[in-house]
């Protein structure tokens, strides 16, 4: 569909003017200042916040899945690895 | 009698309000003012319960109060924890001596515009800059003492100087 009148293209150009303007400034004010990290500095948001559940973890996941490969030598899934 | 027991209850809920005299002082970030400190050498430190790098250096820096306080050292410790409790936790790493501020929205970490945590700013005698550091290394104490000593021109800077 065309837009004939001028007013309503100068709406159009207006709106694509100002959507331009937030996609350029939306991005300036990203990220924590490094006063701010305090929530990010908390234990639970370590990438690996419990290395011996990991572990456990993954010793479970191998006993039972390895056959299925991925994670090391197959096993028969009795979890005597 | 009523009058007695009721000024009692008064004077004991006083007592027990007032801050106990060897408590720690916090100064807001309002409240600090460098000004107060012209002819001493200032290291103003910024520090967080949460990182880990700011607790190494608490030690370092109550050691430094206490070596150089008496030649002129004044270190102004601003704590940034959203709650002071999690900073008064902290309240036996912190020197007596230390001026202490809490700076829960970053009002004097904003106006500092901190690139990392710790941030420490090195006044000298006459409130100019002289020196800024960012994190906290243990093995830079040795550097950074000297750096300290030097401003404040102990006899430990002149040994300094001739070693080197």
């Amino acid at each position: 569909m065309m837009i004939r009148n001028s007013a309503g293209r100068k709406a159009v150009h207006a709106l694509l003017a100002l959507l331009a303007a937030g996609a350029c400034g939306g991005c300036a004010s990203l990220g924590v200042e490094p006063w701010e990290r305090e929530l990010l500095a908390a234990p639970g948001m370590e990438i690996d916040p419990d290395p011996l559940e990991t572990a456990l973890n993954e010793h479970i996941y191998f006993s039972k899945e390895a056959s299925t490969g991925g994670l090391g030598t197959a096993g028969g899934g009795c979890g005597c690895n | 009698m009523m009058k007695r027991a009721l000024l009692t209850t008064l004077l004991l809920l006083a007592a027990a309000s007032a801050p106990a005299e060897d408590e720690p002082q916090w100064l807001g970030a309002g409240e600090l003012d460098l000004a107060k400190y012209e002819g001493q050498v200032v290291l103003v430190d910024f520090w967080a319960s949460w990182c880990k790098p700011c607790k190494e250096s608490m030690p370092w820096l109550s050691a430094m109060q206490e070596k150089y306080g008496a030649q002129g050292l004044r270190i102004v410790a601003v704590n940034i924890d959203k709650k002071l409790d999690s900073a008064l936790a902290m309240g036996d790493l912190l020197h007596e001596d230390l001026v202490l501020v809490h700076d829960p929205k970053g009002k004097l970490a904003g106006e500092y515009e901190l690139q990392g945590m710790p941030s420490s700013y090195l006044y000298d005698r006459r409130g100019e800059l002289a020196a800024s550091h960012v994190g906290f290394l243990a093995a830079e104490c040795d550097n950074r003492e000297a750096e300290l000593a030097k401003l404040i021109g102990s006899a430990e800077a002149e040994g300094h100087d001739d070693s080197e």
